[in-house]
């Protein structure tokens, strides 16, 4: 389980690239298409963000199992784990 | 006989204001919206004098949320105007048919400051992962596509990109869907934001822009760097900005109540088939002739000239000749007036902008100056010097010339004169 910062800071990525208005709430369990209506354009837009924001790469073959907001904070801990390791 | 086409909004955003209203004022006060900006650093821009629209757009508290996404000015600056005019013409509280409305709006360089800034992006990442916004933002029919998309409009859409011509060839774009009964209503204009290293520097290097210079009166005063038609012009500002004019077919406003503020009488477009940059004084009077010839306008009821001025020596040289050529006699009682002054040069805005401000002419009877106006000895009409005038005017002419060769005039009547 990824941390609550890591979480919180995995969403405001999210909506700051997705331009998700600010009394839209994002949850851990918030889904990226489904919850949040994030279409698959502002998708590759929220990816190239966590990329940035966190300097990791995104593997397109995980693109799949990221469909909720702790599925790529998750993802972004496994990173840069690896990246420590 | 063709059915009379109207104006019935517009709207403006320039470095005077973030709307019409003050852009208007400022212009009226003679005053300069050119400064010094920080944000052109030395180190990556040859000048740094330029009239940019402040606290307005993408990341700042007046971002259009509608439209974030795409963080190119061009677009923001564009639907800006655009929303001014559409609010204006009255048109949103109305029952009326979208599919009949067009959109005409175009730009020169459209995204150029979002390419920049990815290609930057892509630079430090070292990744060749681009943005999945940069494409739309940066091609030039999305200004016109997300102002479709967000005030609901479906008819015909074009986007004009004629450099320096492409707001006055706009008007004359969406004046001809309305001729040819393909739209009731358009919604013309252009957006230009192109502050990035290569285009300031290029306009530089091509010695179109005002260079520095130890003695430049602008060194002193930044609102003096830009000066059509004086003996001392060495070049223009580069500016952003935007503007917006709604037209309707005069049955169209009547069937809509819309309320008619201006006509627009006639128009030209044409071909220097010259030179990449340089204008063609014989076709710049053609063009102008022809505007006139088809309005059924004679020289001498010509109230007012909104000139392309530029103040570059070149450009208000031959500007000035072609005005002497068509207009003859009387051209010295022509009064005639380049706002460039006030706002620099907002390239592919600046026309859609100078459209507006006829409308406002015509609408208060008053003819904006050219400011920092110092005599040249060859250049002897009446520029309006230096000081806004108060003048009975019906018929107002506005022209406007882009590298490439291309040029336009349009020609607006005081309704019901």
């Amino acid at each position: 389980m990824s941390s609550p910062s890591l979480v919180a800071e995995v969403a405001d990525a999210v909506r700051s690239a997705a331009k998700i208005p600010s009394n839209v709430a994002i949850t851990d369990n918030s889904r990226l298409i489904d919850d949040l209506n994030i279409d698959s354009l502002d998708l590759v837009g929220v990816l190239l963000q966590i990329q940035d924001h966190f300097d990791i790469v995104i593997d397109d073959d995980a693109v799949p199992t990221l469909s909720t907001v702790s599925d790529l904070a998750r993802y972004v801990a496994q990173q840069r784990g690896a990246a420590a390791a | 006989m063709s059915e009379r086409i109207v104006v019935v909004g517009h709207g403006a955003v320039t470095c005077l204001g973030r709307g019409m209203d003050a852009t208007w004022d400022g212009l009226i006060a003679g005053r300069s919206g050119i400064r010094r900006h920080a944000s052109l650093p030395a180190e990556s821009f040859l000048t740094d004098l330029a009239g940019m629209v402040t606290e307005f757009g993408p990341g700042t508290p007046t971002e259009d949320s509608a439209i974030a996404k795409l963080s190119a000015r061009y677009l923001h600056l564009a639907m800006a105007s655009a929303r001014e005019a559409w609010a204006d013409s009255g048109c949103e509280g109305r029952e009326f048919d979208r599919n009949r409305v067009a959109v005409v709006v175009g730009s020169a360089f459209g995204g150029v400051d979002l390419l920049d800034a990815e290609q930057a992006r892509m630079s430090r990442r070292k990744s060749l992962a681009a943005s999945p916004y940069l494409v739309p933002g940066l091609i030039v029919n999305q200004a016109g596509g997300q102002i479709a998309q967000h005030l609901g409009l479906y008819g015909p859409s074009v986007a004009p990109a004629n450099a320096c011509a492409s707001g006055g060839h706009a008007v004359a774009l969406g004046a001809m869907f309305l001729r040819s009964g393909e739209a009731d209503i358009a919604l013309c204009g252009a957006g230009e934001s192109s502050f990035t290293p290569p285009i300031v520097n290029g306009f530089a290097t091509m010695k179109a822009l005002l260079g520095r210079k130890p003695e430049d009166r602008s060194e002193t005063d930044p609102g003096q760097a830009s000066r059509p038609f004086s003996i001392d012009r060495a070049g223009f500002v580069l500016a952003e900005g935007s503007g917006a004019i709604v037209l309707a077919t005069e049955s169209a406003a009547r069937r809509y109540d819309l309320h008619i503020q201006a006509e627009l009488l006639g128009w030209a477009i044409n071909s220097d088939g010259y030179h990449m940059a340089m204008p063609n004084g014989e076709r710049i009077v053609q063009c102008l002739r022809t505007a006139l010839e088809r309005s059924s306008v004679r020289p001498g009821d010509v109230g007012y000239y909104n000139a392309h001025g530029t103040s570059t020596v070149v450009n208000d040289r031959v500007e000035t000749q072609a005005i002497k050529e068509v207009f003859g006699d009387r051209a010295r009682d022509l009064p005639l007036s380049s706002i460039k002054g006030a706002l620099g040069h907002s390239l592919g805005a600046a026309s859609a902008i100078e459209a507006a401000v006829c409308v406002r002419v015509l609408r208060d009877q008053i003819l904006p100056p050219t400011i920092n106006h110092c005599p040249d000895p060859e250049l002897d009409l009446d520029y309006i010097p230096n000081t806004a005038r108060s003048a009975p005017v019906d018929i107002v002419m506005s022209a406007s010339f882009g590298f490439g060769g291309t040029n336009n005039a349009l020609i607006f009547r005081r309704w019901n004169s």
